[in-house]
């Protein structure tokens, strides 16, 4: 007859193999990986744990989950007290954490995190089997469930052992007050010491066995999240959220599964999704009912990297097809709120690269990169062009390639070709040039900054436009950079330093607002039709990506507005739907535009209100909403720069 | 089997027109020039070839302003070889100078397949694939939208009105118009791109110096005369339309 | 002056744009006003029928060898030449068509006679043609000179032509004997194929919406498909549309597609190239919508409207479903 140690030893080192066995997969893909660089910034990497893991900050923007979810992990802290107690004494006759407390402090906070991690499982399967958020659609609910069973079973088996151990040692604690209620309890409908004893026994060896159980079914669930949170926050990366990272290897190898080319970053990234769908809910491309959903793409291919993918043969490839990799709009909404901190989009970038250099490129988004190849745009119009917007001016734009200016004005594609936005450069250009800033624009020495080329993961073209660009640039002379184009600052601050290029790059709303602060120019309602409540729209490049979300607003409130933002504004803007290459590809699929979801949520704030921009896409994208919805005589889209007296 | 293909820059008058100082040609310092689209369709097709047979693809062109670019981009696509031809101020819609300073860069190669597009938006004094056939006294087939490679021929659809395809067998060396290649002109990425700009290209210069004078003379051009003008509606999208359902119910009464 | 004009047969009967080419050359030599002669070179395995369905002009040529019946363009290329080296004639003249352009530059570089291709005004002056031929895609055209001896192709519709009257002298039918080249032939003939009209026949509809490039992608077919529904009009397209695959060959309007003469022919998204007007030149009522108000289809609609292409569909669908 083995001892009971000895059993324990036994049954812990079986679970550890087997543990060990289902985790292999996981441990070889990241061993498996290319290599990438994290090891910076030690120091960073700490102090922003604190926030992110204790702090629960992403988690606790969703009240009733977030504060479930910190129950849970403060009642598991303390409950590993008693994990260790169990394995202890079983592992090692003598062991007890009697001499640190643990029958007094210890014991009772365990009896209160034991009825707090109950509650909280409770309310967390009510939300899931009864609320059914709409983030969870497309998650492993399965494995949820299995999840809440095993805790509440560990949980339970705990307390029960407990009572039975009172029970048999003939005294109730006030340590231990719930334990004592149901000891008392037993004692009542007549359960002798002897029975107590045995059970005592038996609920122990169900404790470790359904805990060691758990530790099994670890490896095969989203709940590795458990191990894997902490490093998948601690190695995040910490550039700039606009810079994309280079590509890690150069040949796409035929044949080559898509996670193959992740780094262990990346690939991490893949094993930590705990499938709580925030991506998916925040996602413009989800909501307009395109194939793209965060959420199911990592799990896709984390499935795929564990070898358990979904394809019927099993043998493709891809599983995320092109259609689903081209419906991203690249607004990094799923990045900004994933609370193990997953880099989706730059994933999706990634794989597009592989498609981009196969040649499986969407027709018309074919066309707008043959364009910008040829002619340095995307509208496919000649480079002398790009500066006819100038002619309607009463005025000369000076040219930055022959005389030295103050702020180099780089205008953009869209803010140049197109016939709306053009009406907002023209403007633009009107109150620098009556404000007496000293400006001057490249007229057709200008190419696309290419944020958008590289976004659609044309890595090639980029370096090219960017070289381009860069080149004409040094030819110039100026202080600073000025643009009213949130994808072209995006790129020119964050990426283009990549190439040795650097230059203070300031988005047209902060210096419009200086200058209003200094009372060079004036804001105001222009319209007296007008309504006297606005609301702004953060562009997803200015706001989410660059933190800039103040400056249009002084704009808008100095005008005499009433402002009243949305309820997704600053970092949880909505996109309008054009970033990411998409305002070049087809749209016919989507049931309802994220533009025109936006202004709903805008008529919802105020039914008359004017709906402020400050990027041309939005523009563009706006007017064309308001159009389609047939709504113009409640909303007003208007460009901050029309504020301006 | 080695197939050359002929690409030629061409104007883009999808923006203005400038026209030159005499008149007689459009300004080519002015006006941006494009791949000519039948050649696209040629080069892909010599592409799938390559893909399907093996066979070695030389992309050859005639200098001018801008052919580097395409020559490379053709390489990005898969070409092996380049070929740029010296000319000196050769009209472009000479096809007669064209195909002969063509046909003295071919014969030094041992081409076996000479893919070019069927037409260009200006070959006003005729298209190049016939015209280089006949230098040669080679056969040549034109409109064809699909070529097979067989062993000493190859098999091509020749298109022609109202929808009439034949397929017809053509003993190389032959010179073949193409007017759609088998399937759409493929994308090439920015980074095969910047590949191509380290590639070689070989320049050669014809020995016969051809006189620049077209056979047959442009005397002018312009802007075609419109006839009964069409009456254009703007503004409203529902006025346009409700305005066009009326004339069209009109006109089946009436 | 001794024009020939080249004649396309198929099916064993001369092709409708081949007499609007000789309709042509009838016009060219009443132009010249001096004594001037139309002769048809028929080549084919059997020229008889052909020749006697011709009228109008002075003589009909006959060239007959198995390796002519059907089309292909080798053979037909050694007929011409040996023909033209026999007759000689000052001008010769071809159908701008896959034919033509297969057989007049070919002639040229074998002959060094000048050649202009898609005339569509051509006229003799002395010892000079003059013609004007459109270009990049009809939004040009360029007046273009040649000394005679001469080739031209001519774009088929475009000159007016005198009607051949009938019941006048029957042409003298001249035969050529064959070269012996002929029997061997570069270009051998496999197969044809024609489109299928049982599902849809384009030519034979009523009423027309013709979408172009600038629709942009396969997903807009369904509800080009569903306008077209509502106003009772086969859906057709232009040629790039087809080439990309969004619609089948059988519903491609243009030079290599159907020529059709509807009552109404509504074109979105159509820039309205030569080869595709060619196609529908003929209809009654011609309506254009297009962004781009250069666009050369405008030259032939009555009426159109420089506006989104998609706005106006949806504003069409809206108002028929009313």
């Amino acid at each position: 007859m083995i001892s009971e140690s000895l059993a324990v030893w036994i049954v812990l080192g079986i679970a550890f193999l087997v543990t060990a066995l289902r985790s292999y997969p996981a441990f070889r893909a990241i061993i498996t990986a290319p290599s990438s660089d994290r090891k910076n910034r030690l120091g960073a990497r700490l102090s922003s744990l604190g926030a992110g893991w204790f702090g629960h900050k992403r988690l606790l923007k969703k009240r009733y989950s977030g504060v479930l979810h910190s129950v849970v992990v403060i009642s598991f802290i303390v409950l590993l007290s008693s994990i260790i107690e169990s394995f202890g004494s079983g592992l090692f006759p003598g062991f007890s954490l009697r001499k640190i407390g643990g029958e007094t402090w210890i014991a009772l906070l365990q009896e209160i995190s034991a009825v707090t991690m109950i509650l909280a499982i409770s309310f967390a399967f009510y939300q899931r089997f009864f609320l059914k958020p709409e983030r969870f659609k497309r998650s492993n609910s399965a494995d949820a469930y299995v999840v809440y069973f095993l805790i509440l079973l560990i949980v339970t088996s705990m307390m029960l052992e407990q009572s039975f151990k009172l029970l048999a040692s003939g005294h109730s604690t006030y340590w231990r007050p719930f334990s004592s209620i149901t000891s008392d309890v037993m004692a009542q409908i007549g359960v002798s010491i002897q029975a107590a004893s045995t059970a005592e026994q038996i609920f122990y060896w169900v404790h470790l066995l359904v805990i060691l159980t758990f530790l099994v079914f670890l490896p095969g669930s989203k709940h590795r999240h458990m191990f894997l949170a902490i490093p998948n926050i601690f190695w995040r990366s910490l550039e700039p959220k606009g810079k994309l990272a280079t590509p890690n290897n150069s040949g796409v190898q035929p044949g080559a599964k898509q996670w193959e080319g992740f780094d262990w970053k990346q690939r991490l990234d893949l094993l930590s999704c705990t499938e709580c769908g925030r991506c998916q809910e925040v996602c413009p491309a989800f909501s307009a009912s395109l194939p793209l959903s965060p959420k199911s793409l990592i799990m896709s291919l984390r499935d795929d990297m564990l070898g358990k993918s979904n394809s019927a043969d099993g043998s493709s490839e891809a599983v995320i097809s092109p259609d689903i990799l081209w419906s991203c709009t690249t607004c990094n909404a799923c990045v900004e709120v994933c609370p193990v901190h997953i880099e989706q989009m730059p994933k999706i970038v990634d794989l597009r690269r592989g498609l981009v250099e196969k040649g499986t490129v969407e027709p018309m988004l074919q066309k707008a990169l043959g364009n910008l190849q040829q002619k340095g745009n995307s509208f496919g119009k000649s480079s002398k062009m790009r500066p006819r917007w100038t002619r309607a001016l009463d005025f000369d734009i000076k040219d930055a390639r022959k005389e030295p200016v103050d702020y180099l004005w780089f205008v953009g594609d869209f803010a140049s070709y197109d016939p709306r936005a053009q009406i907002i450069t023209q403007n633009v250009a009107r109150i620098l040039h009556s404000a007496g800033v000293d400006f001057g624009i490249m007229f057709d020495g200008e190419q696309s900054a290419g944020n958008d080329v590289r976004r659609v993961g044309e890595e090639g073209l980029f370096e090219t436009l960017a070289a381009e660009n860069i080149a004409a640039l040094e030819e110039c002379s100026f202080n600073r950079i000025i643009t009213t184009d949130p994808h072209s600052l995006n790129t020119l601050r964050n990426e283009y330093p990549m190439f040795g290029f650097s230059a203070e790059v300031f988005h047209y709303s902060t210096v419009l607002a200086e200058l209003l602060e200094k009372g060079v120019i004036k804001a105001s309602l222009n319209d007296e039709s007008l309504p006297k409540t606005a609301t702004y729209h953060d562009p997803c490049y200015l706001g989410r990506y660059n933190n800039e979300f103040e400056a249009p607003r002084d704009i808008i409130k100095a005008s005499g507005f009433t402002l009243l933002d949305m309820p997704r504004c600053r970092e949880n803007s909505f996109c309008c739907g054009a970033g990411g290459g998409r305002i070049w590809m087809d749209d016919s699929a989507m049931v309802e535009r994220p533009s025109e979801n936006r202004i709903r949520e805008a008529l919802a704030v105020n039914d008359e209100l004017c709906f402020v921009v400050s990027c041309p896409k939005d523009l563009v994208m706006f007017k064309a909403a308001v159009q389609s919805l047939g709504v113009e005589e409640k909303v007003f889209v208007k460009d901050i720069s029309e504020l301006i007296r | 089997m080695h197939i050359a293909v002929i690409i030629r820059l061409v104007p883009d008058l999808s923006e203005e027109i400038e026209f030159s100082e005499d008149e007689t040609d459009v300004d080519r310092e002015y006006i941006d020039l494009m791949l000519n689209e039948f050649d696209q369709h040629a080069l892909e097709e010599a592409i799938l070839l390559k893909e399907r047979t093996g066979a070695k693809v030389t992309a050859i062109a005639v200098n001018s302003d801008g052919i580097k670019k395409q020559l490379r981009m053709a390489w990005a696509l898969g070409a092996d070889d380049l070929v740029l031809i010296e000319a000196n101020e050769l009209d472009p819609r000479d096809v007669a100078a064209t195909a002969r300073h063509i046909k003295a860069a071919v014969e030094d190669l041992s081409v076996d397949l000479v893919l070019t597009g069927v037409q260009t938006p200006e070959d006003v004094v005729g298209q190049l694939s016939p015209y280089l056939a006949g230098c040669f006294g080679w056969p040549s087939v034109n409109a064809v939208s699909g070529i097979v490679a067989e062993e000493n021929t190859v098999l091509v659809n020749q298109e022609y009105s109202g929808g009439k395809v034949s397929v017809i067998r053509v003993e190389l060396p032959c010179v073949i118009g193409v007017q759609a290649a088998s399937q759409p002109p493929r994308y090439v990425s920015g980074s095969r791109l910047r590949e191509a700009a380290a590639v070689e290209i070989k320049e050669v210069t014809p020995n016969n110096n051809p006189d620049a004078k077209l056979s047959a003379r442009v005397v002018a051009l312009r802007e075609p005369e419109t006839g009964e003008q069409a009456v254009i509606f703007d503004g409203d999208i529902d006025e346009v339309a409700t305005k066009i359902l009326d004339i069209i119910s009109n006109q089946q009464n009436g | 002056m001794k024009i020939l004009v080249y004649a396309e047969t198929n099916s064993g009967s001369l092709t409708e744009q081949s007499f609007s080419t000789i309709a042509a050359a009838l016009e060219i030599s009443n132009g010249t006003g001096d004594d001037s002669s139309v002769e048809v070179l028929v080549c084919a395995a059997d020229t008889a029928n052909i020749a006697a369905s011709i009228s109008g002009i002075d003589s009909v040529i006959c060239l007959q060898h198995p390796n002519l019946t059907p089309y292909t363009s080798d053979a037909h290329a050694l007929a011409i030449c040996h023909a033209i080296s026999e007759i000689t004639p000052d001008l010769v003249l071809f159908t701008y068509s896959s034919a033509g352009i297969d057989q007049a530059p070919f002639l040229s570089a074998k002959t060094s006679m000048p050649l202009i291709s898609a005339c569509v005004e051509l006229s003799v002056d002395g010892d000079t043609i003059k013609a004007t031929a459109q270009l990049y895609g009809g939004k040009l055209v360029a007046e273009v000179e040649a000394d005679l001896p001469a080739i031209a192709s001519i774009v088929p519709g475009s000159m007016a032509g005198k009607v051949m009257e009938s019941g006048s002298n029957a042409p003298e039918i001249k035969t050529l004997q064959v070269p012996t080249s002929l029997d061997k032939n570069r270009t051998v003939f496999v197969s044809a194929s024609e489109p299928d009209t049982s599902t849809v026949n384009i030519a034979a509809a009523e009423r027309i919406l013709c979408v172009g490039r600038g629709i942009g992608s396969a997903d807009a077919i369904d509800d080009m498909k569903a306008l077209a529904d509502a106003l009772g009009a086969e859906l057709a397209s232009s040629r790039p549309v087809i080439d990309a695959g969004w619609l089948p060959k059988e519903r491609q309007i243009g030079k290599s597609g159907n020529t059709v003469k509807p009552k109404v022919y509504i074109s979105l998204g159509v820039s309205g190239a030569p080869e595709h007007i060619e196609g529908m030149a003929g209809a009654e009522l011609i309506i254009a919508i297009n962004e781009d108000p250069a666009a050369p289809i405008f030259q032939v609609a009555h009426y159109g409207a420089t506006v989104d292409l998609f706005d106006f569909a949806e504003a069409m669908s809206e108002k028929l479903a009313e």
